[in-house]
């Protein structure tokens, strides 16, 4: 889910502590910027129609860890 | 006439595999040029972070006695070559430029290690780069920041910052570089120098340290095309140790270098890499301009191409790269943040903060941007564009030039996966080299270098070295 651009500190908090991290405010607020810069990027991929054919990430049942897979295919 | 020292570290790896197979040269003088060479003048330029002063006289020491008995294995038998410090090393150090790994002591090689080992190179040492491969320079991860041998008061780009500065100063005589979002090509650029990204699954990345798997990319830095052909051949080739490693045959690349471009089609994405952008330097564009002239006057066909996407190109990469980056960091992240630099640390940060839906968007639309290219590989032979938007930026403009606020344009082939390579095409009224790069079909290096290497014959920049 994209967040939208002018988020809160509190905003900011409930998404680093879903990822596992425990920051302070000062760190929070470094962080909030940079975060804004890419939510602002990541905003404009959500907008494109990309319709419903392409699913971009393809599972390969036959792929085995160690066994490498043919990317030419 | 025998070369002097100085001349001997200005070798090519084809001049000196000449001179060493016919014996007219010894490994060990060669290796002692190189390290007398370090010892004088890396404490300016700091492309090393690790010295193998001792074991690098041991190997030269073995491989004369191999060349002697007649046992020569080929081009880079006797060649005194470095890597980026996230490749591993059998009982080497190996930091990826990080305090995070800052005692960490591989056991095994990485697969090219091992290759280039097989080849019969000689290590010289572990070079400087910015923390973990990241794009950006950062004076708080603890570990020196590599100079640019053209002007030391400007950086050599990254994150292969010491690739590119040890083969520009004549440090070695060839590094492996790895590249996420171009960290190969874009030192190369800034360096005058050649770099080379291989088609993604064509080197192995077994044993380097990654950033971003689905972007990460291993590829040879050296002065001319010819030795970066001679180092692909080296390392190219199937690994069960990498998932993604192609079990495509290898070419012979060699037979790639040939001065003949005639009839070749060449596709430039004006609208993407000449755009009326300010973050785009004119007197770069101006040099690759001069660049195209020269290809067509070889015989080329130059000819405007759209790749519609590419406008996306920023956006999917920074989310796929912090994605993946977070994933791999995250243990050290949660149990060690102090010991990243703030830059790398704020990045990793920001990957753990997007969604899954925000990293399958970005595939997606990395997906339809490989679909654009690939149609627009049906028609043109080669992409060629500026490999920087600018050239090196001074150390005191780096703060405003990071790789989050430039345009990138040589991520785009990291999403593709497609081959791409940086090739000197002139300097700046500075004296700062500008990069050309050309990109090609997937596995397609064959024509990617006898592009490079006919555009090289003609421009001839391979003869003016750095004043250092």
């Amino acid at each position: 889910m994209v967040e939208s651009e002018g988020i809160s500190i509190e905003a900011l908090r409930v998404l680093v502590e879903r990822a596992g991290m425990q920051l302070t405010e000062e760190e929070l607020a470094d962080l909030l910027p940079i975060y804004e810069r890419y939510v602002r990027q990541t905003a404009v991929l959500h907008e494109l129609d990309l319709g419903m054919g392409d699913l971009g990430v393809t599972f390969l049942p036959g792929a085995v860890p160690g066994h490498a897979q043919d990317l030419s295919r | 006439m025998r070369p002097d020292t100085t001349e001997l570290c200005y070798l090519t790896i084809g001049e000196a595999s000449g001179l060493l197979s016919s014996r007219k040269l010894s490994p060990v003088e060669l290796t002692r040029a190189f390290l007398d060479r370090i010892d004088r003048l890396d404490g300016v330029v700091q492309a090393y972070i690790t010295v193998l002063g001792d074991e690098a006289m041991g190997e030269a020491r073995r491989a004369e006695a191999e060349i002697l008995r007649g046992e020569y294995k080929g081009p880079l038998h006797g060649i005194p070559i470095a890597l980026k410090d996230l490749y591993d090393t059998e009982g080497v150090r190996t930091t990826a430029g990080s305090r995070v790994m800052s005692d960490r002591v591989p056991t095994a090689d990485a697969t090219t290690t091992a290759r280039l080992k097989a080849a019969g190179s000689i290590l010289l040492g572990k070079l400087t780069m910015h923390e973990f491969g990241l794009g950006d320079l950062d004076a708080t991860s603890g570990f020196p920041m590599a100079r640019n041998p053209w002007n030391l008061e400007h950086t050599p780009g990254g994150s292969s910052s010491g690739s590119g500065a040890a083969v520009a100063a004549g440090l070695c005589m060839a590094a492996l570089g790895s590249c996420t979002g171009g960290s190969i090509r874009g030192p190369a650029s800034h360096c005058g120098i050649v770099g080379l990204k291989a088609t993604y699954g064509r080197i192995s990345r077994a044993g380097a340290v990654p950033m971003s798997w689905t972007m990460d990319h291993c590829g040879p830095m050296t002065w001319n095309v010819e030795d970066t052909a001679t180092m692909l051949q080296a390392t190219a080739g199937h690994d069960f140790g990498d998932p993604a490693s192609s079990p495509l045959p290898v070419p012979d690349y060699s037979k790639s270098l040939v001065e003949d471009v005639e009839g070749l089609r060449i596709g430039v994405p004006r609208h993407f890499f000449f755009a009326d952008d300010p973050q785009i330097n004119r007197e770069t564009l101006a040099t690759v301009e001069t660049a195209l002239s020269a290809l067509e006057s070889l015989g080329a066909h130059v000819e405007e191409v759209t790749v519609p996407s590419l406008q996306y190109a920023r956006a999917v990469h920074a989310v796929i790269m912090f994605s993946e980056a977070f994933a791999y960091h995250r243990p050290n992240l949660l149990a060690r943040p102090d010991d990243f630099g703030v830059g790398a640390r704020s990045q990793f940060r920001v990957g753990g903060l997007f969604s899954s839906s925000d990293y399958l968007r970005a595939q997606r639309v990395r997906n339809v941007l490989k679909g654009e290219f690939a149609r627009t590989l049906e028609d043109v032979d080669v992409i060629v564009s500026p490999t920087r938007p600018q050239p090196a930026p001074r150390f005191d403009q780096v703060e405003e030039m990071t790789i989050s606020g430039l345009v990138s344009f040589t991520n785009p082939y990291n999403l593709t996966g497609l081959p791409a390579i940086s090739v000197p095409c002139g300097f700046t009224s500075d004296g700062l080299p500008v990069g050309l790069q050309i990109a090609g079909r997937p596995y397609d290096e064959p024509t990617v270098l006898r592009a490079a290497f006919a555009y090289q014959q003609h421009a001839r920049l391979f003869e003016k070295r750095p004043q250092i």
